[in-house]
């Protein structure tokens, strides 16, 4: 009870404070300040919280994908009638998510939410762990993918699943996975299984993306576990979430922009571009924190595959290291226009009537750009 | 007269690439034919035996697990190797590769695993298992010469500390002692003759061309890299990565 009287008032306070700083500044950045702010006091307040809840955890992890199949899982709950606290911000540090539920704390006031669902960085699954209080009726994990990425952050891709497993087995965390190269390191795990989603992919119409078509699967898998009550009549086409193929307009432009953070996520948007009808192309790279400082990973692409989808296109860098990038692109014989700067991008584009562009962005490039619309 | 190919032997390709540093190749690659050098890459992996001279050694690093797969089948070509680095002929060995160049290998659990011993350097792998050496690092040459700039840029990430005997010369000395070869020393890399072993990912050639002007010094006429415009758009990504403050 006090606990919920005091992240009551807590909840107050931080939205309150969200709302004055939205009416100055009208961007939103304020996602990650109230849980930072909340780590500071060695109060473990996610662990209070979970333990008032006493309901299933859901938790999706793993290099490329989280933030589309946690909110592919949201809709899909939500439209079926079920409340659901989440991360949807796409914040998956720790700080970030004890945010989410500060923030969102009025929602559930008076009616608790039928599931928690967060997205948690493959980094701090083991740290997430230790605030799951044992209180919770049934916890489970989506291990989506692991391969390299940020690799300054967290070392070899071993040493993730390691940390992985360690969450698992100390915290009886029921683990879905697919056989892969590193799930050697899991002691226990329910192997994902193909199945038939051909309902659910034309009921959200995600035919043209097929790294959502394949966490689908994962979801049906957890839905297999979790036995929720599908009312499928009422489930409505998914809208991609900003940066994960969404479109904005920008003058008379459409700029369709493809988080690529890391060879996989990279080569799975070459991919969708070879599949496109797109003639221009946009890659913005930056080195800022969020994305990591090495950005040697760019020559792990697929050469091949990239040369295929970049052929007969007019291929344009910016960012920190569009130099990098530039150079990368000379070595494979692609020609490209080094813009430097994704608002001068706009300009050029808007004075020679570009209508259509496909970014392929980073992630704070990502962020620039969308918050830039 | 037969035109000379250029021969490079790339050791583990598939194995020993965990942070882009196949780039090399492409990079190496690129510039001979700047040069008008015909070049061949060769890749040498677990079945390859009975190796003929070559005019190119190359080695990136990979994580534990493969580097141990492929550990034993190094351990047969070390006559090879030695010939080649003793004639004076270029090689790079990147971050794992160049551990195993050394004496051996200490793990945490002080395990020795034998190196190639073709230098006098030992690495191990402190308890402390949290603190990896990780981030860019600007660092100097330590010798005066015309070809080097006087910095080299790279991105290290590794577990290994590696100490070099005093006789040995490193690559470079880092600013830091968080950086570089280990944390006791300033030492970065290994320079002997034309191989050179170091931490720096990035891939270090196509961030420091100069490196590779000086690997191959013997091929190529250097006075001659200024006409050529080698290093318009390499050098504006050199200068990003070793002057901007963040």
């Amino acid at each position: 009870m006090l606990i919920n009287v005091l992240l009551f008032f807590i909840s107050i306070i931080f939205n309150l404070i969200k709302n004055i700083y939205l009416s100055i500044n009208k961007k939103y950045k304020f996602q990650t300040l109230p849980g930072y702010i909340l780590s500071k006091t060695k109060i473990d307040f996610l662990y209070l919280y979970l333990n008032t809840l006493k309901i299933p955890l859901i938790l999706i992890t793993g290099t490329n994908g989280k933030t589309s199949t946690t909110s592919l899982i949201n809709h899909i709950l939500t439209k079926s009638n079920y409340s659901v606290l989440s991360n949807l911000s796409g914040s998956n540090l720790k700080r970030g998510i004890l945010s989410a539920l500060v923030l969102n704390y009025y929602k559930f006031l008076f009616k608790k939410p039928n599931f928690c669902l967060f997205e948690v960085d493959e980094g701090v699954i083991l740290d997430f762990a230790k605030s799951i209080p044992k209180s919770i009726p049934k916890t489970y994990l989506l291990l989506l993918n692991l391969s390299r990425d940020q690799l300054d952050r967290y070392g070899e891709i071993d040493t993730t699943a390691l940390k992985i497993n360690q969450a698992v087995v100390t915290h009886n965390i029921t683990l879905i996975a697919s056989k892969s190269s590193y799930a050697h390191h899991f002691k226990k795990y329910t192997i994902l299984q193909n199945c038939n989603n051909t309902i659910l992919i034309n009921k959200l119409k995600i035919n043209g993306y097929p790294h959502l078509i394949k966490n689908l699967n994962f979801i049906t898998n957890l839905f297999l576990l979790l036995k929720p009550y599908l009312q499928y009549s009422k489930i409505t086409p998914f809208i991609p979430v900003i940066g994960r193929g969404s479109v904005i307009k920008h003058n008379k432009q459409i700029l369709e922009i493809h988080l690529s953070k890391n060879p996989v996520s990279f080569n799975n948007n070459l991919k969708l571009l070879l599949n496109s009808k797109y003639k221009r192309v946009l890659v913005v790279m930056n080195d800022f924190i969020p994305d990591g400082r090495d950005v040697s990973w760019f020559y792990d692409i697929n050469y091949k595959l990239m040369v295929r989808a970049f052929t007969n296109k007019q291929i344009f860098v910016a960012g920190s290291r569009s130099y990098d990038f530039y150079n990368f692109l000379k070595l494979n014989n692609i020609g490209a226009f080094n813009i430097l700067n994704y608002k001068d991008y706009l300009v050029f584009s808007d004075s020679l009537g570009f209508k259509f562009t496909f970014i392929m962005s980073n992630y704070s490039a990502t962020t620039n750009i969308t918050a830039y619309d | 007269m037969t035109k000379h190919l250029f021969k490079i032997y790339h050791f583990y390709k598939k194995e020993l690439n965990l942070y882009g540093d196949n780039g090399n190749i492409l990079y190496l690659q690129h510039f001979l034919k700047l040069f008008n050098i015909s070049s061949k890459v060769y890749s040498i992996n677990s079945f390859s035996t009975n190796l003929e001279p070559c005019d190119f050694i190359f080695a990136g690093g990979g994580p534990d697990l493969l580097q141990n797969k492929i550990y034993e089948n190094f351990l047969t070509h070390q006559k090879f190797i030695l010939n080649h680095i003793k004639s004076g002929k270029p090689s790079l060995f990147v971050c794992g590769s160049f551990q195993l160049l050394g004496k051996y290998y200490l793990t945490d659990k002080n395990l020795k695993i034998p190196g190639l011993s073709l230098f006098n350097f030992y690495t191990f792998s402190p308890k402390n298992q949290n603190f990896r050496i990780v981030g860019n690092v600007h660092s100097k040459i330590n010798f005066n010469n015309n070809i080097f700039p006087k910095k080299i840029v790279g991105f290290e990430n590794h577990n290994g500390r590696t100490v070099l005997a005093k006789s040995l010369q490193p690559l470079s000395y880092v600013d830091s002692l968080k950086k570089g070869n280990n944390t006791q020393d300033y030492s970065e890399g290994l320079l002997y003759k034309k191989t050179i072993g170091t931490y720096l990912h990035g891939p270090v050639l196509v961030k420091n061309p100069l490196i590779l002007s000086y690997l191959l010094s013997e091929f190529i006429n250097i006075k001659n890299l200024e006409e050529k415009k080698v290093f318009s758009s390499e050098y504006v990504a050199y200068k990003n990565a070793s002057f901007k403050k963040r």
